[in-house]
């Protein structure tokens, strides 16, 4: 690397991690407070009793909450831990990114007032979070969440919990924050979300390294070579939405940029940048299992994947 | 000695909020990131200097060696960048600037006794999507960098690029022009140039394209059905800001 590029490189990491910083903080500030405050009663009397209802709740919720990737993986951390069956966060998860209302505007605009692209990114964002909601339906909390998240009860429960365990620290212990007092329960929501962002921070960074490396070896002339092959284009937008780890509020209009390519491969960039994304694995990789990690990557792509190809005669191509 | 790591979690966390407190209150934010969002990292910072004081004042027990590394890291290339965090940026004002430094004085150029539009290549880009395309036979003005490729002078052609971030550094892609243009020798890659042209409906080739890519860098974006055939080119000073940050659907365009 020259030095003009070790400077590019730098300040691209910086990039990544100054944008996705202010997210993970409200993501885990919302977990912090959520953990805190809600309690496993409340939850579960709300909690729709159904897979399919469970589903399409999280579902509903990703169009209304205006959360984007970075920081919605701690607020499903603390989703499962306290009691939300995995099925219900997951299809938040993974639908959240892409559909909420932020994200809806700027496709509309980055495609110039075009709405069968909205259409078709809301598509490609429900229908994989609903199958892998679906496909994480009756899974027990211990088959979805890291082991190294598994409780520890070498800890003093003086103000409520320890604070140094590997990452959301609380959930594992069989009382409600609801116990202890005012300035406690701060003290907690504090720590729990200083916690949290230092674990998942950590991924965060180790994301946007490797995002900014893969950056510097992206071949954009032979991509462009693909651009007139659905098969090939759709691949090949979908290579570059993982490497390029763009936020989704701004991923529409870096697809719009790639003007030659078929329709169907900018809906297929948009579509699993915020689902699957160099930093989302690394984050992913923080809390759930191997097994669970793998299927939120290759299911995920696999359904895109598919689908924009059999959209393409659809849109022309 | 856990303690002392609780503690450097939290002087960690606090030099990132400080880090980018400065970075948004003086320092050049335009370097990395949209100036839009100057202050929701300014918020962030604020959110971040509360944990770290927080952290110090009550350690984590048990606090994470890869923690402590990863954000070690990140603090030695905030170490490395620090001269963007404590200098000043462009001095907008001076300029009829607006707040991302693109040039709000007069909505047109002339030349020759010709009033050509000012806007900047990503609004004529998008202008050229859709129904928006109905005002293409205009006359336009638009600045950026000459990026010339064999394929493109053997056409009479050069491209005319600007960096347009949309939201941070890493979704930045390189958007522009062909420009069709008499005497391309007078030209060199890099020079800064105001084109003043209209457009002409031609169709952008695939070669033409990757002629112009530099891989490892940003990809190169140029618009697929026009060219702009140049009226006259002058060479310009780089402005202050050098990205595009604004966009504007209407004018007075943010040139």
């Amino acid at each position: 690397m020259a030095p003009e590029d070790i400077s590019v490189f730098v300040s691209l990491v910086i990039a990544i991690v100054l944008e996705a910083a202010p997210f993970l903080l409200l993501g885990s500030a919302l977990g912090a407070l959520f953990e805190v405050y809600v309690s496993r009663d409340n939850l579960a009397r709300y909690t729709p009793k159904t897979v399919t209802g469970g589903v399409f709740a999280g579902l509903a919720a990703g169009f209304v909450l205006p959360t984007c990737e970075c920081g919605v993986v701690p607020i499903v951390l603390r989703m499962i831990r306290k009691g939300v069956p995995p099925h219900m966060a997951i299809a938040y998860m993974l639908a959240a990114p892409s559909v909420n209302p932020i994200v809806l505007a700027s496709t509309y605009i980055a495609f110039g007032s075009n709405l069968w692209m909205v259409a078709g990114r809301v598509f490609l964002a429900v229908v994989p979070a609903v199958l892998i909601g679906f496909l994480m339906a009756g899974r027990r909390y211990d088959e979805i969440v890291r082991p190294g998240v598994q409780p520890d009860h070498g800890h003093d429960h003086e103000i409520g919990c320890d604070h140094g365990l590997e990452i959301l620290s609380c959930a594992h212990c069989e009382h409600d924050h609801e116990e202890t007092g005012t300035r406690s329960k701060f003290a907690l929501v504090l720590t729990h979300t200083a916690t949290d962002f230092l674990q998942m921070g950590k991924y965060l960074i180790v994301g946007a390294t490797a995002a900014a490396l893969f950056k510097f070896c992206t071949p954009y002339d032979i991509l462009i070579l693909l651009e007139k092959n659905v098969f090939l284009s759709v691949a090949a937008m979908m290579a570059l939405a993982i490497i390029l780890s763009v936020c989704s509020e701004a991923d529409a209009f870096v697809a719009a940029s790639f003007a030659s390519f078929p329709a169907v491969a900018k809906l297929a960039f948009v579509g699993i940048g915020p689902m699957v994304d160099l930093k989302l694995i690394a984050m992913y990789g923080a809390a759930f299992r191997k097994r669970v990690v793998l299927a939120l990557m290759i299911a995920p792509s696999l359904i895109i994947y598919g689908l924009s190809v059999l959209l393409g005669p659809f849109t022309g191509q | 000695m856990k303690k002392m790591g609780g503690l450097l979690e939290g002087l960690l966390l606090l030099a990132m909020g400080l880090y980018m407190s400065a970075l948004s209150w003086v320092g050049d934010y335009g370097y990395f990131m949209n100036p839009k969002f100057k202050w929701l990292t300014a918020t962030a910072a604020v959110g971040l200097i509360a944990l770290g004081i927080s952290l110090l004042v009550r350690p984590n027990r048990r606090p994470s060696i890869s923690n402590i590394v990863a954000f070690a890291f990140l603090i030695a290339l905030f170490a490395v960048e620090l001269d963007a965090a404590i200098s000043p940026p462009p001095d907008y004002a001076n300029k009829e600037a607006g707040q991302a430094g693109a040039d709000r004085g007069e909505p047109t150029l002339s030349y020759d006794g010709r009033d050509y539009i000012k806007i900047n290549v990503a609004e004529l880009s998008l202008l050229l999507q859709g129904e928006r395309g109905a005002n293409s036979a205009s006359p336009f003005v638009v600045r950026g960098i000459v990026k010339k490729s064999r394929l493109l002078e053997r056409q009479g052609e050069f491209a005319v690029i600007r960096l347009t971030v949309f939201c941070c550094l890493a979704d930045a892609i390189a958007i522009g022009f062909r420009v069709k243009y008499d005497d391309i020798a007078a030209l060199k890659d890099g020079d800064w140039v105001n084109v003043f042209g209209k457009l002409k409906p031609e169709p952008l080739t695939r070669e033409a394209l990757t002629s112009v890519q530099q891989n490892g860098k940003f990809f190169t974006a140029l618009e697929e059905n026009y060219l702009l055939v140049a009226d006259h080119i002058e060479k310009i000073a780089p402005p202050e800001v050098a990205y595009i940050f604004e966009f504007e659907e209407e004018p007075p365009y943010a040139y």
